[in-house]
């Protein structure tokens, strides 16, 4: 009888998919949206899209060529910015043209100033009407900064050869030999002075290796993970809300004057939307990685993983239907539920980076959030596919089945109880 | 051996006492109507007979069984149509059907033969496969109908099963129904429609304020009022007073008044003639006097003191 009555559910909800598409689709779109704004799926991995960088090159030297030059010759796999050399006059027309997202000035005197070891001051023009592009030029600017100061600090003994190599018109012979001392300086440099601070990606097992994904996909697979699982509490709300379905159908009461026992139809609605949140999380998590080119390194717990959250959120909605009766109020809460856990559960923003934080905020992030079912699953998997430490998914998977079983268990009292005084006819 | 028999049922829903004490029985082949008006306590009396609420006194036996012996058996036996449709409108016709005829117990190819048998029965086999949704009122409330008779029942309860249709679809239910019982089926007929339970049922039970009122055949129901000749004045009565008419109170009992109309009854034994003379003395300004026979809305107004349609 299960079985019939779970077939007869499918086929209802095939006949009237809508609900079920809205909800299943939307962090999927949501994902995409996303990717477009922050960086492409498939192939293109890049983190934004192309920076068109205005650059003015006051000064004209040999020095400030090459690195026009060089910022010119961008590598295929960064290719990023697009560099624009231009005028002042004509660059500061095009930001207020909206045409340039920032300008960076090289002065006059630039080289002999920094060759000299003078200060000098590169000036930067954020397009105002922009905000995440000048700001990574600005990032940008600062390491430039860094790496002329440290230039500067390690190599200001060849830089006087250097001023009178770019100022004169020498041989290609007195290049090849400053260059060689400027080596050998940096060999003798490593040995003595090993750098205090490097910044590398890798993992427990040992060096970093270039991730095949890139960080555009990883950072699909982070919002994968979080926003889907934000939506199969919603999903399961759809599910579960069936029951109040039947009571408004009046189909709940035939069912009544037809068997003795309500249970088969409880566990139906049960199976049901476990059976349906299986199927969307299929489509979320595996059509969700196909789309967008995300490769779950261990696919097999993430399926135990998401099986135990599915577990959660169909205890957690059968137990609200069960406490509240009325329709209305219970698709209210329902909702309000799923928002509070998604969102404070780290599902929809990275809320973690508020850990350790100040305040309210920090209280929040390191008391609250990780006491949320829906941080046990999108942690764990996060720390899974992406974490460089292992991921505790038994323990997780563990709690989300203790405390799925422990809501089923309440509803079914709840259940019983409201059905022993009788339901309207 | 009655079908079913309700002993003395009681319901209470906190302060208000929705069935007082209600008794009858409903044998094989019998069409039993329990006539009264909205909130007089028939679903919730139906209610009782078929599990979904339990009495708080008195009992149900079916088939000479207590029901909650063993409820699953007594189920098995009567079929119960709800007032409200109670359809999946995803589902088609023929889904529900057997949909319902499977939980009922039928096997997969029963169900299917079953429905079947019953979708030409009801006049919708050319529409078997459309979705509830998309069916009339009148069809919607002839599956619903239908979903209770998948597993042959020998009792069928129906809850007013012909609110909201319109004149066509009622006669086409009404004669579905007979059909039904001239098989050997027994029926428990709700319904606040005069016209039906008068020419549907065998056995009527008047019901108001959770009480059974009166019971019996329409002719013994008539007979309860005496013979009386009914007599229906039309005019102005406002402000009249006809306990105070001189030799009113003698000759004639007041069955309904209002500023329009007053209803009377005079014994059978007098001339209709004399009545009428009388009557038309009367100190008031009489538009229209007609005579008729008692009804069973002359029964229930002689019963409750007021119309079944108020």
């Amino acid at each position: 009888m299960l079985r019939m009555l779970v077939l007869k559910d499918l086929l209802r909800a095939r006949r009237n998919p809508l609900p079920w598409l809205i909800f299943l689709f939307v962090p999927l779109v949501t994902v995409g949206l996303i990717g477009a704004i922050f960086g492409g799926g498939g192939k293109n991995t890049q983190l934004i899209s192309r920076i068109r960088l205005g650059v003015v090159d006051e000064d004209d030297s040999i020095l400030t060529r090459i690195l026009r030059g060089a910022a010119g010759r961008q590598p295929a796999e960064a290719d990023f910015l697009e560099p624009v050399f231009l005028s002042r006059a004509a660059a500061l027309k095009q930001i207020d043209d909206n045409q340039l997202s920032a300008v960076v000035i090289l002065p006059k005197n630039f080289t002999s100033d920094y060759l000299h070891g003078r200060p000098v001051t590169l000036e930067l023009v954020k397009n105002p009407a922009e905000s995440i592009k000048p700001t990574l030029v600005e990032e940008g600017a600062g390491i430039l900064v860094v790496g002329l100061n440290g230039l500067s600090r390690n190599f200001s003994a060849q830089f006087g050869d250097l001023e009178a190599e770019f100022s004169g018109d020498r041989e290609f012979r007195a290049w090849s030999r400053v260059f060689e001392r400027i080596d050998d300086n940096l060999q003798r440099l490593e040995k003595t002075r090993p750098g205090l601070a490097w910044y590398t990606k890798g993992d427990a097992k040992g060096p970093a290796k270039p991730a095949a994904a890139g960080m555009g996909r990883e950072m699909f697979g982070y919002m994968l993970l979080g926003l889907p699982a934000m939506f199969l509490l919603f999903l399961g709300s759809i599910g579960i809300a069936d029951l109040h379905r039947e009571v408004e159908l009046h189909t709940l009461v035939r069912f009544q004057t037809v068997r003795a026992s309500l249970a088969p139809l409880l566990v139906s609605k049960v199976a049901f939307a476990f059976v349906m949140l299986v199927l969307c999380a299929v489509v979320m998590f595996g059509g969700g990685a196909l789309a967008f080119g995300v490769t779950w390194k261990h696919p097999l717990t993430l399926l135990i993983l998401v099986l135990g959250y599915v577990l959660f959120v169909g205890g957690l909605m059968a137990f609200i239907v069960a406490l509240i009766p009325d329709q209305r109020a219970a698709d209210g809460m329902r909702t309000v539920a799923g928002m509070i856990l998604g969102l404070a559960g780290n599902c929809a923003m990275p809320l973690d980076q508020l850990r350790g934080a100040a305040g309210i905020a920090g209280f929040f992030a390191d008391r609250i959030m990780p006491a949320m079912p829906t941080y046990w699953f999108a942690n764990t998997a996060r720390t899974l596919e992406f974490g460089s430490t292992a991921a505790p998914w038994m323990l997780a998977t563990a709690k989300l089945v203790l405390l799925g079983a422990g809501c089923l268990a309440l509803a079914t009292w709840l259940f019983h109880r409201r059905f022993l005084a009788g339901v309207r006819a | 051996m009655p079908l079913l028999r309700a002993d003395q049922l009681s319901k209470r829903f906190g302060e208000l006492v929705a069935v007082d004490r209600v008794s009858f029985h409903v044998g094989e082949g019998e069409i039993y109507g329990l006539l009264g008006p909205n909130g007089a306590g028939k679903t919730t009396t139906i209610s009782m007979l078929c599990g979904l609420l339990r009495p708080d006194g008195g009992g149900v036996q079916i088939d000479g069984r207590d029901f909650w012996a063993d409820p699953q058996a007594a189920r098995r036996i009567m079929g119960v149509v709800p007032q409200e449709i109670a359809l999946y409108e995803e589902l088609t016709g023929r889904e529900n059907l057997e949909f319902w005829g499977r939980l009922a117990g039928l096997e997969p190819r029963a169900a299917r033969a079953r429905a079947d048998e019953v979708l030409t029965a009801l006049s919708l086999a050319d529409r078997a496969g459309d979705p509830v949704k998309k069916y009339s009122g009148g069809m919607k409330r002839r599956i619903n109908l239908g979903c209770a008779l998948l597993h042959h029942p020998r009792l069928l309860l129906l809850d007013e099963p012909t609110v909201g249709i319109d004149p066509q679809a009622r006669l086409n239910i009404l004669e579905f129904i007979r059909g039904l019982v001239a098989d050997g089926m027994a029926l428990l007929y709700t319904t606040h429609y005069l016209e039906e339970a008068e020419s549907l049922c065998h056995r009527i039970g008047i019901i108001d304020h959770g009480r059974v009122l009166a019971e019996g055949t329409l002719a013994e129901l008539q007979r309860g009022l005496g013979d009386a000749r009914i007599f229906v004045m039309e005019g102005r009565f406002d402000g009249a007073a006809p306990e105070a008419w001189p030799g009113f109170g003698e000759r004639f009992r007041v069955m309904q008044r209002s500023e329009r109309q007053l209803v009377v009854a005079a014994p059978a034994a007098s001339d209709p003639a004399d009545c009428l003379k009388q009557l038309l003395a009367l100190p008031v300004q009489l538009e229209n006097v007609s005579l008729k026979r008692p009804s069973l809305n002359d029964v229930f107004l002689q019963l409750t003191g007021r119309e079944l349609r108020e």
